[in-house]
C-alpha cells in the first residue's frame, strides 16, 4: 500500500491578473522504500508540490491520502499538521538548516524530544544515527565548524531520527559539488532500501537521479511520469 | 503598670551643628545609659556609653574615629563607639549621648548664647511697667528653658502583654500619646517618609517601564536573528509552546542576570547615597517578581514575531 497519494491536486496563487497556476491536476503516489525524484526547471512548481504534500502549504483543490488516511479533500480534514510532520515526515533541505546554537548531537536530538522520547533510548538513537551518517566523532561540535557535506549528513540524521515513513528532500544536493551531491543521494538511496522509508527528492540536476525508482517531470505545474 | 516590664526616658532632637568645621545635620538621641531602653545597636566598632557623661556613640557616616574628641555645645565628647545600621526618620545620621548630656547639648547651646538669652530676657522683663530688676533676676532662671525635659518614654512590654491594651491604659490614665512600634513605623512611612517613598516608587515604575522596552527590543532582535531556525523548527513539527519557550527563556535569562547584577550593585553602593536607603528583603523580592512579569511582557513582541513565521521560510536558499 502506498504511503502517499495525490489526486487532481492543484495550487493557484493569487487571483485575477496576478493568478499563478503553480500546480495543475497532479496525481501521483509513493510506496514505502521507494525513491522518487521530482525533476523540472526553475518555476515549474517542484517546491510548491513538496510544500503541499508536506502539509505546509494549503493546496487549492484535490485530494491527499497519507498513510491510509485522507487528510485533504478540497480542504484539510481534522488533522494536527505539525504533529503529523514531526511523527511521520523527515525533511532535508537545500542548505542543511541546522539550528546554529545547538551542537550536532542536540540537533539530532531535537526531533526526538519533540515526540517525547527521553532517557537512554535517545542517546542510543542519536549515536546510531550519527554513526550511520559517519559523523559521530563530530557530535559535540557546533554546526558552523562542519563542512557543507558534513552538515548535510547531520541534517539527514536529524530527518531520520523519528523513523519517518516519508522523507522530503528539496534540492538536497544543490549546495554541494557533484561528488558530495552523489554521496548524499546514495545515502538517501541506502535509507530507502534499508529502512523502507519512501524518499521524495526534488532536484533540477539530472545527473543526480541515477538509480532512482521513478522520476516525475514537472513542467509549468503539470506532471508527466518518466 | 500592668503589662509594662520596663520604662525609660528618651530624648531625640534633630540639630544642625558645626562638626570639624562644616555644618552638619544630625539627630541626637539621649537615653538612660545605665540599662535603659533605646541605646545603639549593632556597633561596628568600640563599645556602648558606659559613663554618665562626655561619651558618644556616632554613626560611621559622620566620619569620626574611635577616641576622637568632639566639641558639642559647652563640652567635649569622646567617641567611644561607631555603628552603621540605623538612621533618624528623616535619614539624618544619629549621635547617641547619655540622657543628661543630650539634654544639655540640645537645650543649652553655649555659654555665650545663654548669656545673650539672659540679657534679652532681662531687657524684656525690666521694660517700664513690667518688673523691677530684682524681680527679674528672680524669675529669669525659671523662664529659661528647662533642661530636664524628655520628649518620649520608651516602654518595653512584659512577656505576653498586649500592646493595644497597655497603650489604651496609658492613654486613659496618663493622657500621653502612645504609639506601638508598628504604629511608629506606619506614622513614619505615612508622614515624613511619604514623599520620598512615593518618589522612589515612581522612579522604580519608570525604570521598570524603560527596562521592559529595552528588553523587548533586545528579545525582538534575538528572535529576528533566529527566525530561520524558528521556521526550521516549525517545519520539522515543533509545536508553538516549544517556540514560545525558546523566546521566553531568553527574556527570563536576560532579566534574571540583570536583576542579580543590579542587586549586587545596589547592595554594595547604597551607603554612598546622600540619604540613608533602607533595603529590605520584601522590596527585593517584589521587584524580582515585577521584573519577571516585565520580562514576560517584553517577550510578547518577540513571541508574536516567532509565531507568525511561516515554516516555508526554511526552504529554498538563504
Ligand atoms: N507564495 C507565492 N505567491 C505567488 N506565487 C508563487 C508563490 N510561491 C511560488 N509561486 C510561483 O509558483 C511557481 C512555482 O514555484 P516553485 O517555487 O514551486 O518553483 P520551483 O520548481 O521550486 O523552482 P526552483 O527550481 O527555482 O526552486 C512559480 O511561478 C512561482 O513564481
Ligand atoms: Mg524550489
Amino acid at each position: 500500500m502506498e504511503i502517499l497519494r495525490t489526486d487532481g491536486l492543484s495550487k493557484i496563487f493569487g487571483s485575477g491578473r496576478l493568478e499563478v497556476r503553480a500546480l495543475e491536476d497532479i496525481s501521483f503516489s509513493v510506496s514505502p522504500g521507494e525513491l522518487i525524484a521530482l525533476l523540472g526547471p526553475s518555476g515549474s512548481g517542484k517546491t510548491t508540490l513538496l510544500l503541499c504534500i508536506s502539509l505546509i502549504l494549503d493546496p487549492t483543490v484535490g485530494t491527499i491520502v497519507f498513510d491510509g488516511d485522507t487528510i485533504y479533500k478540497n480542504g484539510w480534514i481534522g488533522i494536527d499538521m505539525r504533529r503529523l510532520r514531526r511523527e511521520k515526515i523527515g525533511f532535508v533541505f537545500q542548505t542543511p538548516n541546522l539550528i546554529p546554537f545547538l551542537t550536532v548531537r542536540e540537533n539530532v536530538l531535537f526531533p526526538l524530544e519533540l515526540v517525547g522520547i527521553t532517557g537512554k533510548a535517545v542517546e542510543h538513537r542519536v549515536m546510531e544515527l550519527l554513526e550511520y551518517m559517519e559523523i559521530a566523532d563530530r557530535r559535540y561540535f557546533l554546526p558552523a565548524l562542519l563542512s557543507g557535506g558534513e552538515q548535510q549528513r547531520v541534517s539527514i540524521a536529524r530527518a531520520l531520527a523519528n523513523r519517518p515513513k516519508l522523507i522530503m528532500a528539496d534540492e538536497p544536493t544543490a549546495a554541494l559539488d557533484t561528488e558530495r551531491g552523489k554521496k548524499v543521494m546514495s545515502l538517501l538511496k541506502k535509507i530507502a532500501g534499508e529502512q523502507q522509508t519512501a524518499v521524495i527528492a526534488v532536484t533540477h540536476d539530472v545527473r543526480m537521479v541515477e538509480g532512482f525508482d521513478r522520476i516525475y517531470m514537472l513542467q509549468d505545474g503539470r506532471m508527466n511520469n518518466t | 503598670m500592668n503589662g509594662v516590664e520596663k520604662a525609660s526616658p528618651f530624648i531625640f532632637y534633630g540639630v544642625e551643628r558645626t562638626l570639624k568645621g562644616t555644618s552638619r545635620r544630625f539627630t541626637i538621641i539621649g537615653y538612660d545609659v545605665f540599662g535603659g531602653l533605646g541605646g545603639p545597636k549593632n556597633l561596628t566598632a568600640g563599645r556602648e556609653i558606659r559613663h554618665a557623661h562626655y561619651e558618644m556613640v556616632a554613626h560611621e557616616k559622620l566620619g569620626f574615629r574611635l577616641g576622637e574628641k568632639v566639641p558639642l555645645g559647652i563640652h567635649t565628647y569622646t567617641v567611644v563607639g561607631l555603628f552603621k545600621n540605623g538612621t533618624a526618620p528623616d535619614g539624618e545620621p544619629l549621635v547617641y549621648l547619655s540622657l543628661p548630656d543630650a539634654q544639655e547639648v540640645i537645650y543649652l547651646r553655649d555659654n555665650e548664647e545663654i548669656r545673650n538669652q539672659r540679657e534679652r530676657l532681662y531687657r524684656t522683663l525690666t521694660r517700664p511697667g513690667l518688673l523691677s530688676p530684682q524681680q527679674s533676676e528672680k524669675y529669669i532662671p525659671q523662664l529659661q528653658p528647662d533642661t530636664h525635659l524628655v520628649n518620649a518614654i520608651l516602654i518595653k512590654l512584659a512577656p505576653g502583654a498586649d500592646s493595644e491594651s497597655v497603650a489604651r491604659q496609658i492613654k486613659n490614665w496618663l493622657y500621653f500619646s502612645v504609639y506601638t512600634t508598628d504604629q511608629q513605623v506606619q506614622l513614619m512611612l505615612q508622614g515624613r517618609l511619604a514623599k520620598p517613598k512615593n518618589q522612589l516608587l515612581l522612579f522604580r515604575i519608570i525604570l521598570i517601564i524603560v527596562s521592559v522596552v529595552i528588553i523587548s527590543l533586545v528579545i525582538y532582535t534575538f528572535t529576528m536573528e533566529k527566525i530561520r531556525s524558528i521556521a526550521v523548527m516549525k517545519l520539522i513539527g515543533a509545536p508553538n509552546r516549544v517556540i514560545i519557550r525558546l523566546v521566553l527563556e531568553q527574556a527570563l535569562l536576560l532579566t534574571v542576570c540583570s536583576y542579580l547584577f543590579g542587586l549586587i550593585v545596589i547592595h554594595n553602593t547604597y551607603h554612598l547615597f546622600p540619604r540613608f536607603v533602607l533595603l529590605n528583603m520584601f522590596d527585593d523580592t517584589a521587584t524580582f517578581f515585577v521584573a519577571l512579569a516585565g520580562a514576560v511582557i517584553a517577550s510578547l513582541l518577540g513571541i508574536w514575531q516567532a509565531l507568525k513565521t511561516q515554516p516555508a521560510e526554511a526552504l529554498g536558499g538563504h
